[in-house]
C-alpha cells in the first residue's frame, strides 16, 4: 500500500465537465450547471482506488494561463504550487479545437499532464471520430476518452494519472516537424521533447531569456515556461523575475505565440479529428429564436413566466397535502404535552413558536422544490447560458460586463453563492456594482412571503403579483447599475466572451444533485436558523416588563416595533408586528412568514384557516392589498439576509463598504415601496 | 419537571446551532449555501 498521497489538479476551460467529473470520482455534491463560470474558488476531495489514496482538486474554468482574471490567477497559483502532482486537463472533447488552447499552455509548464477528452457522448452523438492514437503521439501526453455525465473511463484516467505521475516531460514526441527545415541550433533536440515548438525567430528568443534566467536565477525550475512568459509579457513574471531584456525584446510577442499555437492546434485537429463540421442544427435552429436580439427577453420572461405557474399550480397542490399534516402535527402535540402535564407557556412556545414558525415554511417546500426542479432543467439544458447572452446588450449599456449577469442568475436561487460568483469579473469596480445589485434578484427563500401575501390578497391574480416581483427585482437592478453608471462615467465596460453549450438533455443525476441539495439545504435552514428565530421571536412576544404575558401588546416585541413604526408608516408597513417580521427577516427572509404566525397568534398560519383568520386580522388593522404589495417590495429589496451579508463582508474585505450596500439597499427598499403604497394609494 | 426537560433541550439545542452558525460565518462555509453541511465543505 502507498503512503504517498498524490494530488490532481483539476483545470480545463469553463463549462467542460470538470465539476462533474470531479463529482463523479468523490461523490460530492458541488455545485454543476451547464454555463460557464460556476466553480470560483477551489474545491477539494479524496478518493480511493486500488488501496490508494488520491486527492482531488477542482480549479475554476480557464480559458489561458494569463493573470488577467481571478479564476485564472487561482488555476495558475495553484498550478505551479508544489502542491499539485499531475494535472487532468479536462477538454471538451465535441469542442477540442478551443479546448486544446489551453492544453498547450498547461504541457509548457511542464509538470506532468493527463488530457481527459470528456463529453464523449456528445461527439458520438454528433458523429465526429477522434483518433486516440495519433492524438497522444501529436501531444506527447496521455489522452483518456471519458464521459462524466455516465461515468465512463473513470477509472482509467486515475489509472493513467498515476503511471504518468513521474514523467513530467513526457515520452519522446513521435510525430514532430523536420528539423531539417530548422536552422535552429537545438531544433532537433526541441522537436523530440516539445510538442509546441515555435518559429526559429521566438525559438532563438526562448532560448537566450532561458540562458539568462538561468544566470540571474540559478534555482529556477522550468527556465522555458518562464522565458515564455516573460516573450509574452506577463507582469507577474517580470515583477517576480526581473530581468533587463531590453537588446532582445524589440516588440511583443504575445500575438506570435498565441497565434503559433493556434497554428499547431489546427494541425493537430485536421490529423486528429474526422467529421468536426457536423453541427448540431437543432442547437442553431433554436438558438435563432432564444437568442434573438428582440425576441430574446420576452421570451426569457415568458419561460420564467411558466416556471412560475408550475410552482404556483403544481406546488400549491402538493402544499394542500404539508398543511393537513402540519394541522395534524398540531394537534398530536398539544395533546401529547398535555397528556405529560406540560404548562401553558410549553405548549405556547412548542405549537405557536416552533410548529408554527418551523412547519409554516416546511409547507412552502412544494413550492420550493418545483421552482428549484425548473432552473436545474433550464440551466442543465444549456438555456441560462443564452440568458447571459441575451442581457449582454443591456448590460453594456448599464455600464457592467454581460459577465456581470451570470452571478445575477445564480440570484434566483440564493444570494450568498451569487455573491460568490462575482469573482469571475475581473473589473474589481464591476465585481462592486455586481455584489451591491445580485441582492436584488429575487432569492428563493422570498418566494414563501409572496406566495402568501399574494394568496391572502390577490387570489386568482397570486401568480401574476408574485412573479411581478421577479420582474421588479430585475428591473430595481439594471436601474441601480445604469445610475451607477452615471456616476462612474468614462469607463467602458468589457463585452462579454461567453460560450453557448451545445443544448443538452439535462442530466437526470444533475438534477437529482441540484434539487435534492436545495431540499437539503431549505429543510436544514428550517431546523436551525427558522428554529431559532422563531423560539426568539416567541420569547420577545411573550413576555414583557412584566415577565410572562399572553397579551402580546405588553411584549418587548410590541415596545421595539411601536418606536419604528412612524419610519414605516409612509410606505403602508406602519404596524408594529409588520415591523418586527422584517426585523426578523434579516435573519431568513422565510422568518417573515413564520414570524407572523407567532406575532398574529395564529397556529398554522399557512393553512387554509390559517390565511382566513391572518386575513381578518389585518383586514381589522387595515391592512389591505396595497399595503401587502408595499410589503413585498420592501421585502424584495431589503438587506439580505445574515449569510448574505457575511458574505458579502467576506467578499468586499470591508465593513464600511458591507454597510454602505446595507445602507444603500434599505434605501432603495423604502423608496420603492414608498412610491408603490403612495402611487397606489393615489390610483385607489 | 417535563417542561424543565424539554425547555432544556430546546434550550441546548438553540445555543448549539447559534455557535454551528457564528462558526459557519466565521470559517466561511455560507459560500455554497449549505451552512458547512454539503459533502464539498466537509472535506475540505
Amino acid at each position: 500500500m502507498s503512503t504517498k498521497e498524490l494530488t490532481i489538479g483539476f483545470v480545463g476551460n469553463p463549462n467542460c465537465g470538470k465539476t462533474t467529473l470531479f463529482n463523479a470520482y468523490t461523490g460530492a455534491n458541488l455545485k454543476v450547471a451547464n454555463w460557464p463560470g460556476v466553480t470560483v474558488e477551489k474545491k477539494e476531495g479524496a478518493m480511493r482506488l486500488h488501496d490508494e489514496t488520491y486527492r482531488l482538486v477542482d480549479l475554476p474554468g480557464t480559458y489561458s494561463l494569463t493573470s488577467y482574471t481571478m479564476e485564472e490567477t487561482v488555476t495558475r497559483q495553484y498550478i505551479l504550487s508544489d502542491d499539485v502532482d499531475v494535472i487532468v486537463d479536462v477538454v471538451d472533447a465535441s469542442a477540442l479545437e478551443r479546448n486544446l488552447y489551453l492544453t498547450l499552455q498547461l504541457m509548457e509548464l511542464g509538470k506532468p499532464v493527463v488530457l481527459a477528452l470528456n463529453m464523449m457522448d456528445i461527439v458520438q452523438e454528433r458523429g465526429m471520430e477522434i483518433d486516440f492514437h495519433r492524438l497522444p503521439e501529436m501531444l506527447g501526453i496521455p489522452c483518456v476518452p471519458v464521459s462524466a455525465r455516465r461515468r465512463t473511463g473513470l477509472e482509467i484516467l486515475i489509472h493513467t494519472v498515476a503511471h504518468h505521475q513521474d514523467k513530467a516531460l513526457g515520452e519522446k514526441i513521435i510525430h514532430h516537424h523536420d528539423p531539417e527545415e530548422s536552422r535552429h541550433k537545438d531544433a532537433e533536440e526541441h522537436h523530440k521533447y516539445y510538442a509546441m515548438v515555435y518559429s526559429d525567430e521566438i525559438e532563438d528568443k526562448i532560448d537566450e531569456i532561458g540562458e539568462r534566467l538561468k544566470e540571474a536565477y540559478p534555482d529556477m525550475e522550468n527556465l522555458r515556461w518562464h522565458a515564455i512568459k516573460i516573450l509574452e509579457n506577463d507582469q507577474e513574471v517580470k515583477e517576480r523575475h526581473p530581468l533587463d531584456l531590453t537588446d532582445l525584446l524589440d516588440q511583443d510577442y504575445e500575438k506570435e505565440i498565441i497565434n503559433q499555437k493556434f497554428g499547431f492546434i489546427e494541425e493537430v485537429i485536421g490529423e486528429c479529428v474526422a467529421n468536426r463540421t457536423r453541427k448540431a442544427e437543432s442547437t442553431d435552429r433554436t438558438d435563432r429564436l432564444l437568442t434573438h436580439p428582440v425576441l430574446g427577453l420576452p421570451v426569457f420572461l415568458l419561460i420564467m413566466g411558466l416556471v412560475f405557474f408550475l410552482t404556483f399550480t403544481v406546488g400549491d397542490w402538493l402544499k394542500g397535502y404539508f398543511e393537513i399534516a402540519l394541522d395534524w402535527l398540531t394537534e398530536a402535540a398539544v395533546g401529547g404535552l398535555t397528556a405529560v402535564g406540560a404548562g401553558e407557556m410549553l405548549i405556547s412556545l412548542i405549537t405557536n413558536g416552533i410548529i408554527a414558525g418551523v412547519g409554516g415554511i416546511l409547507t412552502f417546500l412544494p413550492n420550493i422544490f418545483i421552482l428549484f426542479l425548473a432552473l436545474a432543467f433550464l440551466e442543465d439544458s444549456g438555456y441560462m447560458a443564452r440568458v447571459a447572452y441575451v442581457m449582454d446588450g443591456i448590460m453594456g449599456r448599464i455600464g457592467l460586463s454581460g459577465r456581470a449577469f451570470l452571478p445575477m442568475l445564480l440570484g434566483f436561487g440564493c444570494t450568498v453563492p451569487a455573491v460568490m460568483a462575482s469573482r469571475v469579473l475581473e473589473d474589481r469596480r464591476d465585481r462592486m456594482k455586481t455584489i451591491l445589485i445580485t441582492p436584488f434578484m429575487s432569492c428563493s427563500a422570498r418566494l414563501p412571503i409572496y406566495v402568501m401575501f399574494s394568496e391572502l390578497f390577490f387570489g386568482e391574480r397570486a401568480m401574476i403579483v408574485a412573479f411581478s416581483m421577479y420582474v421588479l427585482g430585475l428591473f430595481m437592478a439594471i436601474l441601480s447599475a445604469f445610475v451607477m453608471k452615471f456616476l462612474d462615467r468614462g469607463r467602458e465596460s468589457d463585452m462579454l466572451l461567453i460560450e453557448l453549450p451545445e443544448y443538452k438533455t439535462p442530466n437526470a443525476h444533475t438534477i437529482y444533485v441540484y434539487v435534492s441539495e436545495k431540499v437539503k439545504d431549505y429543510l436544514s435552514k428550517a431546523g436551525t436558523t427558522i428554529f431559532v428565530a422563531s423560539i426568539v421571536m416567541w420569547l420577545v412576544m411573550n413576555f414583557g416588563f412584566h415577565g410572562y404575558t399572553s397579551d402580546m401588546d405588553q411584549s418587548f416585541g410590541a415596545a421595539l416595533g411601536r418606536v419604528l413604526v412612524p419610519v414605516f408608516a409612509p410606505i403602508g408597513l406602519g404596524y408594529w408586528q409588520i415591523v418586527l417580521a422584517l426585523i426578523s427577516g434579516i435573519a431568513a427572509k422565510e422568518v417573515v412568514v413564520s414570524s407572523c404566525s407567532v406575532l398574529f397568534g395564529i397556529g398554522n398560519v399557512t393553512t387554509e384557516a390559517g390565511m382566513a383568520n391572518l386575513f381578518g386580522l389585518l383586514g381589522s388593522m387595515g391592512f389591505g392589498p396595497l399595503n401587502a404589495c408595499a410589503l413585498m417590495v420592501f421585502c424584495l429589496l431589503y438587506v439580505p439576509c445574515m449569510a448574505a451579508v457575511a458574505t458579502i463582508r467576506r467578499e468586499t474585505g470591508s465593513w464600511r463598504w458591507t454597510g454602505a450596500m446595507a445602507a444603500f439597499q434599505l434605501t432603495v427598499a423604502w423608496v420603492t415601496a414608498f412610491a408603490v403604497y403612495q402611487a397606489g394609494s393615489w390610483f385607489l | 419537571m417535563a417542561a424543565f426537560v424539554i425547555g432544556g433541550i430546546i434550550g441546548a439545542y438553540c445555543v448549539w446551532v447559534l455557535r454551528k452558525k457564528y462558526r459557519d460565518l466565521r470559517d466561511g462555509h455560507a459560500c455554497c449555501g449549505c451552512g458547512g453541511d454539503c459533502r464539498g465543505c466537509r472535506q475540505k
